[in-house]
């Protein structure tokens, strides 16, 4: 090892120059990095869920639509201004390049939904509205036919008459351009706004939502890095007051986080909501080792232990290199148990927080030696004392002086805790990662309020044979399978092709609603497809059945994207549709749509937690076992952040706050960053020990040293995270705030518990 | 695939057309009858006759540009002759295609209220020079995109007037498409009035 130290002491510049070439390649490649809003692409390639979703597209379209609701409380929508407004929106939208607009179901409005209407004769189909409406009794007729036929009722138009809704489907495989589907929304309805003062505009749908994290993230990023970099100078300035001591480890953080970056682009990794925290994580983590080295070599040069600047420098990453490779691999490993989960969101976070770590300990074993080899020796201000000198003497003293105070504050927090774990629950929705106030959160829970809901949810119907959805056995249990969802409150419509045949049944006896109910042979259905065929557009149907008449699909609303609700909701399904849709029989029963998908995330959200905290625990476990040498040691080391994961599940149940995507990550990330307070302080115990001190002595003196560092590593991971309670998205917030109160739990255990445990049997656990 | 047998019959200001559906089975003998009357002060009639329901049915009629029956062939491109003063014409120039010299001819609807119900808002001809008949039509939608394509083949001279017996419309957007063939194409061959009736939809299709 001293060859290696004693070679990059020997060609500084080259190691500079170098590092500098490879931040330059990493940034010109994180130049490519690409953002995924998609939450189907957070699943994994092999979930029925994603893959259901292609097969919905592919024969259905996709139900992703961008919502535009209207409202106006006191007038309704049913008068010519508001009717004429409909009619204009919906010639505007139908000529907007980035959406689909050739069937019915690419744009559904007040201005291009079709009524089948019984006469005398026989059947007509025809647009509520074909033209604005002039007269009183015009308007008075299509509110009365649009509330008979029910089908749009909600969907379109609210039932009190006094909303309506505008659905358009973007273009397939767009995606990358739901932000600017967003932006030409927005504009849209903020000139419509202007014009039509007394009605109020709502945007919603989940091309909206993606679109709207679309542009959030980068902002995010862009925002919180200078924040999170002047917290870090401000703290570095504290510690160290000399310029060298704040850039170096800044400009170490700063590489980290570039290679990291430049890393995931070259690899064609994406980023997600949550790995936008990542650039925080690494400086936030990254720092320690950086502090850890200045300070070594401040001390050393205080104490002017060694005559030759080179001597001593080789001398401290001699002393360093071990326990900070010890820290780097735990906290490394921390983040790699996130592997033990399926989504990539989540395993991609943790590789690569591992990844950082190991370029921000490369990157400060290599820069700060070349650097200050480099720089002219300085000399150092001897006079200072360290910072929270005084409070660390304190906190000795008082470790020292009422240890069962402190056993009893642990032991109540432990309690309560357990308390909370009890009443953890998990969500994924889409709509809570904004804040409440968000405009487009409050936008979404008007529409839901007003209209059937902006969820979606699909079942498909294989029914295995051609023309098999004509059956009228099969539209029978369409009908009930509808029936029975509709019931669930959460449920604002269903609709499915058995509902149209209904109608057109009705239609064709002379309207008597006594008929409506589904056609009584296939030949029937059938015919009464080719017949609407005529007056309808063909296409009208092509959402709800394949031309071939063999699969169906029930398109369901929903009023929130809670998955508690859906996991309810499919349970209670299962049983009903094994007996109406029997596999025996050859049909097959597939769901789909944003709400299984978040079921689905929900419920691997709960595996990989599960997972990767028990990966973690055993691996760091196992990994003091091997550093310590002592099965006793390492069972000590895991007591503080054992606490600290406990408190962390437990105030998210206390507090309410679910489990979902991003707040996943602070068991197995706060495992990871904890454990290194416990090693650092064991590893100085240690040492102090072993050289005869009592316990007290001993205390005193790990306090001294690492108490310092740990202190400051604290303060800089908890500012850190708590920059993110300014983020514009929820999962950012709350796994800030807590992963900060999990820090600070770890960091009292450790230094209080720690020496309370080791005082009580400090002639068993001798370390 | 529907399998239909069409007769029809040009007075001087309607035509009737009648047609019974042959396949696929569900469907059999369930048949269409059309007047269709010249001008727009009044709609065609259409009646059908549902064979499980038994009863004949008038339904309404539709729109230039709705598609007819499931296929890519709106009820105006069906027609094969559009309505000539309901569009700008412009001779564009000529060119070689498929062997054949033709002239591009291009028609715009002439307002946007016609462009928005017939669905397009520009349509190019490719007409032959010598028999005068088009052998490629490509249509622009209302936001300018290409469309649809329609190439017309195996055009032959029946009873002494050129007719394309298939003609293959694409539509860029969806990928589908739909090929129409004729068969058996008789010009002026003396049907009778009566053929045009209700009568004669419930009674079903029989071979001459």
């Amino acid at each position: 090892m001293k060859t290696i130290f004693n070679w990059v002491l020997t060609h500084p510049k080259l190691i500079l120059l170098l590092l500098l070439a490879i931040t330059a390649v990493a940034a010109n490649q994180a130049r490519y990095i690409h953002i995924e809003t998609d939450v189907d692409a957070m699943l994994p390639k092999h979930s029925d869920a994603y893959l259901n979703k292609q097969v919905l597209e592919e024969r259905f379209g996709s139900t992703d639509m961008v919502i535009i609701g209207i409202l106006n409380e006191k007038e309704g929508i049913y008068n010519q201004q508001n009717l004429a407004l409909v009619e204009e929106l919906t010639n505007w939208l139908g000529e907007q390049p980035l959406f689909r607009t050739l069937a019915l179901n690419d744009l559904l409005s007040l201005a291009t939904i079709k009524d089948i209407r019984g006469t005398e004769f026989g059947m007509d189909v025809e647009p509520f509205m074909d033209a604005v409406p002039e007269t009183r009794e015009q308007i008075e007729h299509l509110k009365m036919r649009m509330h008979a036929f029910g089908i749009y009722e909600d969907v379109i138009v609210s039932a009190d008459g006094k909303g309506t809704i505008f659905a358009v489907r973007p273009l397939p495989d767009s995606r990358h351009k739901y932000a600017d589907i967003y932006n030409l929304i927005q504009n849209k309805v903020k000139e419509l706004e202007a014009k039509n003062s007394n009605n109020q505009f709502f945007v919603s749908g989940r091309p909206v939502i993606e679109g709207v994290f679309g542009v959030y993230m980068p902002e995010e990023m862009k925002r919180m890095q200078p924040i999170i970099m002047m917290l870090l100078v401000l703290l570095l300035y504290i510690s160290f007051r000399t310029p060298r001591g704040v850039f170096l480890p800044l400009v170490a953080v700063l590489m980290a986080e570039i290679w990291t970056v430049g890393t995931m682009a070259a690899l064609g990794i994406s980023i997600y909501t949550i790995t936008t925290m990542l650039p925080i994580l690494i400086m936030a983590i990254g720092i320690a080792d950086a502090v850890h080295f200045l300070s070594r070599e401040r001390l050393l040069a205080h104490y002017q232990a060694y005559e030759h600047e080179k001597e001593r420098l080789i001398e401290v990453m001699h002393e360093l290199w071990k326990p900070m490779l010890m820290t780097s691999i735990t906290t490394g490993v921390g983040f790699l148990s996130m592997l033990a989960s399926e989504l990539p969101p989540i395993r991609e976070f943790g590789l690569f927080a591992a990844v950082g770590i190991v370029y921000a300990l490369l990157i400060t074993m290599l820069l700060f030696p070349a650097a200050l080899i480099v720089l002219p020796e300085k000399k150092a201000d001897n006079n200072r004392k360290p910072l929270f000198s005084g409070y660390v003497e304190w906190s000795s003293q008082f470790v020292l002086h009422y240890p069962k105070r402190i056993m009893a504050f642990f032991a109540i927090l432990v309690v309560v805790s357990a308390v909370g774990i009890t009443k953890l629950q998990v969500d994924a929705s889409m709509i809570e990662q904004f804040k409440p106030d968000d405009p487009l959160r409050s936008a979404d829970q008007v529409l839901n309020q007003h209209f059937s809901g902006t969820t979606s949810l699909d079942i498909m119907i294989d029914t295995g044979r051609e023309n098999g959805l004509l059956e009228p056995e099969f539209l029978q249990n369409l009908v009930h399978l509808q029936h029975e969802i509709e019931k669930d409150p959460v449920v604002g419509d269903t609709s499915s092709i058995a509902e149209f045949l209904m109608l057109m049944n009705q239609a064709l006896h002379a309207d008597d609603p006594a008929w409506k109910r589904v056609p009584d042979s296939s030949d029937l259905a059938a015919q009464y497809l080719l017949l609407y065929s005529f007056s309808g557009a063909p296409d009208d149907f092509e959402t709800f059945m394949t031309g071939d008449y063999r699969q169906a699909h029930v398109r369901i609303n929903m009023k929130s994207d809670g998955t508690e609700a859906v996991s309810k909701l499919l349970g209670s399904l299962q049983d009903k549709t094994d007996i109406w849709f029997p596999k025996e029989q050859g049909f097959k029963v597939a769901w789909a749509g944003t709400g299984f998908t978040l079921h689905r995330l929900s419920e691997m959200i709960i595996e990989g937690q599960v997972a990767s905290l028990t990966l973690s625990v055993v691996s760091i476990f196992l990994l003091c076992w091997w550093m310590f040498g002592r099965l006793l040691v390492a069972v000590v080391a895991m007591i503080p952040v054992s606490l600290a994961v406990t408190v962390n599940y437990g105030t998210m149940g206390n507090l309410g706050v679910p489990l979902d995507i991003a707040t996943a990550l602070t068991g197995a990330m706060a495992l990871g960053i904890g454990v290194d307070f416990a090693i650092h302080y064991l590893h100085r115990y240690h040492e102090e020990s072993v050289v005869n001190h009592t316990h007290k002595e001993s205390v005193t003196n790990t306090n001294r040293s690492v108490g310092h560092a740990i202190l400051f590593n604290t303060i800089v991971v908890v500012g850190g995270f708590l920059v993110l309670l300014s983020a514009a998205l929820y999962p950012q917030m709350k796994l800030g705030a807590l992963i900060a109160a999990t820090m600070i739990v770890c960091y009292l255990a450790t230094i209080y518990l720690f020496p309370v445990l080791l005082g009580l049997g400090k002639e068993k656990i001798k370390v | 695939m529907f399998v239909r047998e069409t007769w029809s019959r040009s007075v001087k200001i309607t035509s009737k057309s009648i047609t019974y559906f042959l396949a696929p089975s569900n469907v059999r003998d369930t048949a269409l009858l059309t007047w269709d009357y010249d001008g727009i002060e009044k709609d065609d009639d259409q009646w059908l006759y549902l064979p499980a329901l038994k009863k004949v049915r008038r339904i309404s009629s539709s729109d230039r540009g709705d598609y007819f029956m499931g296929t890519d062939f709106t009820f105006e491109d069906i027609k094969q002759t559009p309505e000539l003063e309901d569009y700008h014409w412009t001779l564009t120039g000529s060119e070689s295609l498929n062997g054949f010299d033709v002239w591009v001819v291009q028609a715009e609807p002439k307002s946007p209220a016609l462009k928005r119900n017939l669905g397009y808002s520009k349509i190019q001809y490719y007409i032959r020079k010598d028999i005068h008949m088009y052998i490629k039509v490509d249509f622009w939608d209302r936001k300018e995109q290409v469309l649809k394509h329609l190439i017309s083949s195996e055009i032959k001279k029946i009873d002494g007037i050129w007719t394309a017996m298939s003609g293959t419309m694409t539509n860029v957007q969806t990928g589908h498409s739909t090929k129409l063939s004729f068969f058996e194409h008789h010009y002026n061959s003396g049907l009778s009035d009566r053929l045009f009736s209700e009568r004669m939809l419930k009674r079903g299709y029989r071979e001459k």
